[in-house]
Formats: structure tokens, C-alpha cells, sequence
């Protein structure tokens, strides 16, 4: 070996290596790395055409899988070979002999070198590769050999590729994978049928296999009976996730079988590369021990800091005794400073132990607040109230400078105090003698703004956020001095954010610090974690560059008892939706500086404003381009429809709508535009699913799809309509147009309340259910 | 005012019935629960402070019973307790309790937080 060729050698190695990945590549992978070692090949053999074929033994053909150039006029001519047909091609030849072949007179290539060897490993036959020369070129004799090999190990590939521990293997491996998970697994599809189960789930629920593989979501629905404590609750959560492509939901769940375990099921999506939804998983995790040990360590703080409360109750109450009462004789001046240390420090102490408890309440959520109608005047008089001593004596002076005329604030009165005792505590602690420590308030339309301003050495920037964690403390030293816990910002915070208020700091070194937190004024919407049910009649927007139309509109819905603010331009109108978060938003078509659709799609892209229902009020149809999902047209409608669309829209009982249609893509376009427009909707593909959603909840309304595969549509009407327990909700039946028959006529007959012709305006379809509701 | 005064912990027992003379009351002290039932039953009082955790009987078993007691229903109970989550103080004063204080309670403030309690208990 000494005068070797690197290049060669070096192209070699590559060639085997891209034929070696043949091997192990599965679905398009391997179709790229077939490709992907046809052109090594090629290039190694200094040859400009060729292509592999593969072997289909059940259409005895040959079809082309690889081909180069891309433009090969292969493509034409060998597409697809079948041996009997084909025999005067090539790779039919050198199939049926089993030795290379080569000629000057391939269809398609006349004149110019083809060459083709058959791919077989084991005597089985798996294909051909074939090479052409440049015309006037011919593969060199010395390179025919190690076109064979090249075959023999392309055919090695593609057998290792395929046959028996091939695909499967890539499979098995997948599958192993998901068995070998500590989390239980279930696949269902679409229909709620259960494609997929993995060995933890069969282990935690007691199950085969067969016990959910193949059988009907009805039998389903019995098995998780016998599994979980609240199946209803667990079925109820999981049907609107069914036909969803997007949504991952978690919740945990208590199962009884095997034996009583706590769950954390997360579910989602499962879609294939072309984003077709393959069905829906579902991950149980055991969550049993975590909660067990989360009450254990609420047990422990609990217990602890009660055995702790007690000695303590005697020691300080002793020393309070001994220092709180004249002594005869008198106690000792040094006594006396000592007995009074002790008594400080028990105090201390006592304050950590109700922060640790308070820390604890917290993050175990079991936090009560008693909300109150307070005067912010009153709240800050009783805070400083409750400093003065310690002011008096570290020599601080306190202003106070809150107007007595504030509306009240809602907010649980003794912990509003313990948040503005403790930022007035920290900043007289933080602050030289002599210095002032200012307690203001400043308002606006929903909250009052509590600030605490001290001018002691300050926070610097970064120290902002951290100085709100737990046990963050910025100069370990300072705090003990301050005889502070490090728990006491971490609570404040959690204090306030809990009563819907917010709370931070502005400071800088040397500067000193202003704490500022919020309380919502009473009578605002009120935090649905803490307040359910509103205080107060909805907000409702009434943008309009008309002030007649805006006055006629607000007073009419000011008389059916909505709260309305007025808006007359669309700057204004997304202002006020951000700062209101209202429950409507009725809009203009015609506003002087956006028009409604600009308006309504800014409104609809900016998260804080999403939400919110717009309600489109335009004068003439023209106007109407494609707007938001969720807007609603109001053109036609009369005050009473107007008045009805509003209290839906604003209304926290949602009518409810059953959409029976089998069409992947209509269903959820449906079921989209009915939820933006406040209904609560429940989906069916098939009468089965439809009929049993409809049992367990029977919906205001249906949407039903009577041109349904399996002709079951007319058959879901009749028997709606003859059951005493559903005649009466209305049905909007859906078709596509017939030239032939008398589809509407006979729906009609059959007892539908409305006929609506696919394709349907969303307006359209809205304004009829509208006036079905409202009949 | 004559108190009863029912408290395991003998430490706190003593401090407090001293914090109570010293405001001028007359206290009888009781070590469990049992003792207190029976000191209840046997002479009048103007209230009843109880501890919750005591042996043999606890403070709301004590309580309980003199709320089923037509003799001495109308005797008023404060509890005395280092149990300060929401739920335990309300379980006590849903046993007809006219006040729960917790623990580490102010010597000198006790007194007069009675005195607050028994002037706003509605005439039974």
C-alpha cells in the first residue's frame, strides 16, 4: 500500500457509512438515508445517473426508491418495473438472472453505459441498482466488482432494515420505552377508544390489556367506574379534551382501584407529523406520597409551633409579671436590664413562630382572609398606632398623609394591618435617628395605593425581587440587629397578592426605600379565588363615535342594570377594555381613528383583552369582512335580541349547545365560534357519543349534522323528537345543498326547528340560535 | 369576679392566676379537665378559662358538657389555647364558647380581654 489514493479512500469510508445507515433508519428517515447512499455510491463510482429499486414480491415489481440527479429521466422511464412486463429493462434483467447487467440500450438511455446488479441478501431478493455512464463514458472494468460489493452491502442494509428485527425493532423499542415509565399511560382516540395502554397503567388500575383495547367508550365508561372515586367528574374533564388538537389539561384525580391513590393526570394532544390528531394521552402519576408528606411537614410545623407556644406562654408572661409590676424591694438596675433582654427576645421569638405558621398557612393555601369594607384612613391610623413605641424609641418621627376622603377598600382588616405594620416597622428599623418615616395613600378608579417611605440606606436594583422571598436576607447582620425574621416581605407580599392587590419597592442605595402595595377599592370585581360570585352588575363598552347612539345604548343598558362606560374613539375603547376588563365590549363599525375590525383585532391580540366578548354593532352588512373569532354581529337585531345577546355574553350561566356533526373540520369551527360567543358546547362525531353526551347533560340547544356517515342523522331527529325528555329542546339541523332531494322539507316534517344549508355564515348561524333562544 | 381557671401546664397555670389576682379576681385553679367539670358543677363562677389540650378530659369535652348542663349552661367558657389555625379555633367556638385567646397570650391584656368578652356576651 503505497501509493493509495486518500480520496478514494476517504469517499469509501463515507459510501459504506451512508450505506450502513440504511440499517437502522425507520419510515422517512430511511427513505432519505436510501438516498443519501445512492449518492455516495455515485459519487465514489465517478458515475452521473443511477437508482435503487426496491422489490415488491406481492406485484413481483420493482419500484424506484432512490434516484440522482433529482431530474433523472428515471423517473419516466423505470417508475415502476414489473418483471413480467418489463424484462427489457435492466433491473428487471439482472433481478432475473442474479448477475450485473449492462447494456447500450436502456429505454430511455440509448447510447450510453447502463449497468444494474440485483440487491439480494440470503438468496431473498430485495431490489436493483442501477448506474449510467456519461454518454461516450463507460464504467471502468476494475470498478464492476466493486459495484457488487457495494450491492451486497446495500442489500445487507436494506435486509437489516426490514425483515424481522427490522421496523419491529423500532417499534419494540418505542413500546419498551413507554412501558418502562414510573407514570401510567393511556392512549385514546379521538372517540374516547383506548388505543394504547402501557404496563404501569395495567399495574395501577388492575387491568389487561384487553380489558380497554378494543372495547367501546361505553365499556370504557364501566371500567373507569370500578377504577376511579369520581368517574363522572374524570369523564366530564376528559370529553371536551377528546376531539381538541391543542389543549393539555392536568388534575388530579382519586382512584380506588387498585388500592386508593392520589393522581396527577396530565393529558395531551398526541399528532402525527402531518398535525393529524392521533388521539389523546393521558399520564397518571402517583402523587399519593407527595401529599402525604406535604401534611406531614404542615402536621409537623403545626405541632411544633404549638409546643413551642406553650413554655413560652410562661416565660413571658412570668417576666412580663415580674417587669410589669412594682417589686418590693426593687429590682436591681442590672437585674432589671436582664430580665428585660429575656423578655425582648421571647417576644422575637413569638413573632417568628406566628410568621412560620403564617408562611405555612400560606403555602398550603389554607389562608382565610375576612374581607371588609376598611378606611384607608382608619387602616393607617391603627398601623402607626401599633409602631409608636418603637418610633418613639429609636427617635422617628411618623407623618401620616392620607386624605380622610378615600372610598373604602375591601380587604381582611387585621391582615391589611399586619402588612402596613410590618413595611412601617422595617422602614423605622432601617432608618438613622431622626429621620422621618412617611405613611401616604394615593387612589385610583380600582385601588388604593398604600406607600411607606423611608430614607435609611436604601435597596439597590437587583435586590428588588429577591428581598420578597422567604428567608432572603440582604445583610444577615442588619436583620438580626432589626430583630427581623426574613419572613416578614415574603408574607406581606403573599398578604396582598392573596387580597388582589400588588405590592413593590422603589429604591436605590443611599436613598432610601418607598414600599408600595395596592388593595382593590369595595365594590370592584372582586379576585374570583377569593370572591366568586361578582359584587357588582357587569361592565359593559359602549364604543361609539356617535353620542347619540352611545347615550340611547348606554342608558338602555344602563336600565336593564349594566354598569356602562362610554367610549368614542378605538384608542379609548382598548384603553378603558384594559383597565376595566369588562364583560362586554359593544363596538362601533364606524370609529374615527380605527375602524371596528382593526379595533376588534387588537383587541383580540393582546392577551389582557382576548377574552372579552365583543358584541359588533354595524349599521350596513357591506362592512362585514371576516372578523375575530368571538365577535358577533348585531346589525339586524331588535333591542329585545340585543338586550339577550348582552345578558348571554355577560351571564356566568351559559346556555348550553350540543354540536352532532362528523366532519373533523366543520366540528371544532363550530364548537370554537359557539364557545367565543359564550355558550358552553359539547361535541359528538357520531350519533353514539352524541346521544350519550345528551343523556348525561341535555343541552338548550342542538346543532345536528343530519347528512352524518352511516345516514344515522334522520334517525338521531326522529328519536329526539319522540323522547318526552328531549322534544323540547330545539334543534337547528345542518346539510349540505341537494339539487335532488327535500332534505329541508323532510327535517322539517320531522319536528327541526330551523334548516341551515352548508356552507353557513357564522353570523348567520348565530343570529338564528339567537332567535331561537329568544322565542 | 370568682374564675375558674382549668390549666394542665402547671407553669402557665401559676402565672396566669398570678396576673389574675394581681387585677383584683378571685381564682380556682383546676388541673384536667375532670377536676374542672366537677369545680363547675360544685360552685358558682363568672367564667371558666380552659385549656383545649388537658388530660381526661380536654377543654371542648369540658365545654361540651357544661353547655348540656342546664345547672350551668349559662356559665361562660373562654378558651386558653397555643392552637391557633382558623379550624381549631372555630371548632371551639362553635361549642358555644364566648371567646378563644391564643397563646402566647399578653399577662396583663388578659384581664381586660375578658372583661371586653363578658360585657359583649349577649344576656342568655
Amino acid at each position: 500500500m503505497n501509493n493509495f489514493d486518500q480520496a478514494a479512500i476517504e469517499q469509501l469510508l463515507t459510501a459504506t457509512a451512508a450505506i450502513e445507515a440504511v440499517g437502522y433508519a425507520v419510515g422517512e428517515a430511511h427513505t432519505s438515508a436510501l438516498q443519501n447512499a445512492l449518492e455516495q455510491v455515485l459519487v465514489l463510482l465517478g458515475q452521473p445517473e443511477g437508482g435503487i429499486f426496491l422489490y415488491n414480491a406481492s406485484v413481483q415489481s420493482l419500484k424506484l426508491a432512490a434516484w440522482a440527479p433529482q431530474n433523472s429521466a428515471l423517473v419516466h422511464t423505470s417508475m415502476q418495473l414489473v418483471l413480467d412486463r418489463d424484462a427489457g429493462y435492466l433491473p428487471v434483467q439482472a433481478v432475473q438472472h442474479r448477475t450485473p447487467q449492462a447494456s447500450t440500450h436502456e429505454p430511455g438511455f440509448e447510447g450510453r453505459q447502463a449497468t444494474a446488479v440485483a440487491l439480494s441478501s440470503d438468496a431473498r431478493l430485495l431490489g436493483s441498482l442501477q448506474v449510467i455512464a456519461a454518454a461516450g463514458q463507460r464504467l471502468p472494468d476494475e470498478h464492476s466488482w466493486l459495484l457488487e460489493t457495494l450491492a451486497a452491502r446495500i442489500a445487507a442494509a436494506l435486509q437489516h432494515s426490514w425483515s424481522e428485527p427490522g421496523i419491529p425493532r423500532a417499534e419494540e423499542r418505542t413500546r419498551a420505552l413507554v412501558d418502562a415509565s414510573n407514570d401510567a399511560i393511556l392512549m385514546l382516540d379521538p372517540h374516547g377508544a383506548a388505543t394504547m395502554i402501557n404496563r404501569r397503567a395495567k399495574y395501577f388500575f388492575g387491568i389487561a390489556e384487553r380489558d380497554v383495547i378494543g372495547r367501546s367508550p361505553a365499556q370504557l365508561q364501566a371500567l373507569f367506574h370500578r377504577i376511579f372515586e369520581d368517574s363522572q367528574a374524570f369523564e366530564d374533564w376528559l370529553a371536551p379534551l377528546l376531539a381538541s388538537p391543542s389543549a393539555r389539561a392536568v388534575r388530579e384525580l382519586r382512584v380506588v382501584r387498585t388500592e386508593p391513590r392520589l393522581l396527577q393526570c396530565f393529558s395531551a394532544p398526541v399528532l402525527d407529523h402531518r398535525e393529524q390528531l392521533l388521539g389523546r394521552m393521558l399520564v397518571f402519576r402517583d402523587i399519593t406520597r407527595e401529599r402525604e408528606v406535604d401534611q406531614m411537614k404542615t402536621d409537623f410545623v403545626s405541632i411544633v409551633s404549638h409546643e413551642l407556644r406553650t413554655p413560652l406562654t410562661s416565660i413571658r408572661g412570668a417576666l412580663q409579671l415580674v417587669l410589669g409590676r412594682p417589686q418590693q424591694p426593687p429590682l436591681a438596675e442590672r437585674t432589671r436590664d436582664l430580665l428585660a433582654i429575656s423578655l425582648k427576645n421571647s417576644e422575637r421569638l413569638i413573632r417568628l413562630i406566628n410568621d412560620i405558621l403564617d408562611v405555612s398557612k400560606i403555602e398550603q393555601g389554607s389562608l382565610q382572609l375576612h374581607r371588609a369594607i376598611i378606611d384607608p384612613a382608619d387602616l393607617c391610623r391603627n398601623a402607626l398606632q401599633e409602631v409608636e413605641t418603637i418610633a418613639a424609641e429609636r427617635n422617628i418621627t411618623l407623618q401620616m398623609l392620607v386624605p380622610e376622603s378615600f372610598p373604602p377598600v375591601s380587604a381582611d382588616r387585621d391582615r391589611a394591618l399586619q402588612v402596613l405594620t410590618n413595611l412601617i416597622s422595617n422602614a423605622i428599623k432601617f432608618s438613622e435617628p431622626g429621620q422621618p418615616v412617611e405613611v401616604s395613600a394615593t387612589r385610583s378608579s380600582r385601588a388604593i395605593y398604600f406607600a411607606v417611605r423611608d430614607y435609611g440606606r436604601g435597596i439597590a436594583a437587583e435586590d428588588h425581587q429577591r428581598i420578597f422571598d422567604k428567608f432572603h436576607q440582604l445583610d444577615s447582620s442588619l436583620t438580626r440587629q432589626a430583630s427581623g425574621t426574613g419572613l416578614g416581605l415574603a408574607i406581606c407580599k403573599a398578604l396582598v397578592e392573596e387580597q388582589g392587590g400588588r405590592i413593590w419597592v422603589d429604591s436605590a442605595l443611599g436613598k432610601g426605600a418607598t414600599f408600595t402595595f395596592t388593595l382593590p377599592l369595595a365594590g370592584q370585581a372582586e379576585p374570583p379565588a377569593t370572591a366568586p360570585e361578582q359584587a357588582s352588575q357587569p361592565t359593559i363598552i359602549v364604543a361609539d363615535s356617535s353620542p347619540g347612539t352611545r347615550q340611547k345604548l348606554s342608558a338602555m343598558l344602563e336600565q336593564a342594570g349594566y354598569q356602562v362606560a362610554e367610549a368614542d374613539s378605538g384608542a379609548a375603547t382598548l384603553k378603558l377594555a384594559r383597565s376595566l376588563q369588562p364583560a362586554l365590549i359593544a363596538l362601533d363599525s364606524a370609529l374615527p381613528d380605527l375602524d371596528s375590525f382593526d379595533a376588534a383585532q387588537l383587541l383580540w391580540h393582546d392577551p389582557q383583552t382576548r377574552d372579552i366578548p365583543v358584541l359588533f354593532i354595524a349599521s350596513s352588512s357591506d362592512h362585514m369582512r371576516t372578523l375575530p373569532p368571538g365577535t358577533i354581529s348585531a346589525r339586524l337585531l331588535t333591542i329585545d335580541e340585543l338586550l339577550n345577546h348582552v345578558q348571554r355574553l355577560t351571564s356566568t350561566i351559559q346556555r348550553r349547545v350540543l354540536v352532532m356533526e362528523d366532519d373533523y373540520h366543520v366540528r371544532p369551527t363550530l364548537a370554537h365560534l359557539l364557545r367565543r360567543s359564550g355558550f358552553a358546547v359539547s361535541e359528538a362525531g357520531d350519533s353514539r357519543n352524541g346521544l350519550s353526551l345528551l343523556e348525561r347533560e341535555p343541552p338548550d340547544l342542538i346543532l345536528l349534522d343530519v347528512r352524518m356517515a352511516a345516514g344515522e342523522g334522520f334517525e338521531v331527529l326522529r328519536w329526539l323528537k319522540h323522547d318526552q325528555r328531549f322534544s323540547n329542546i330545539p334543534v337547528v339541523v345542518l346539510s349540505v345543498h341537494d339539487v335532488e332531494d327535500d332534505t329541508e322539507a323532510h327535517a322539517l316534517a320531522l319536528g327541526a326547528a330551523r334548516y341551515l344549508e352548508k356552507p353557513i355564515a357564522s353570523e348567520e348561524l348565530l343570529a338564528e340560535i339567537e332567535r331561537l333562544f329568544i322565542h | 369576679m370568682k374564675i375558674l381557671l382549668a390549666e394542665d401546664e402547671l407553669d402557665i397555670q401559676y402565672v396566669t392566676q398570678v396576673a389574675l389576682e394581681d387585677a383584683g379576681h378571685q381564682v380556682v385553679t383546676a388541673n384536667d379537665g375532670v377536676v374542672a367539670l366537677a369545680r363547675a358543677r360544685a360552685e358558682p363562677f363568672d367564667v371558666v378559662l380552659l385549656d383545649v389540650m388537658m388530660p381526661n378530659l380536654d377543654g371542648l369535652a369540658v365545654c361540651k358538657q357544661i353547655k348540656a348542663d342546664p345547672q350551668i349552661r349559662t356559665l361562660p367558657v373562654i378558651f386558653l389555647s397555643a392552637r391557633s389555625q382558623q379550624f381549631e379555633v372555630e371548632a371551639g367556638m362553635r361549642l358555644g364558647a364566648l371567646g378563644y385567646i391564643i397563646k402566647p397570650f399578653d399577662m396583663f391584656g388578659l384581664s381586660r380581654e375578658i372583661s371586653v368578652l363578658l360585657a359583649h356576651a349577649k344576656p342568655s
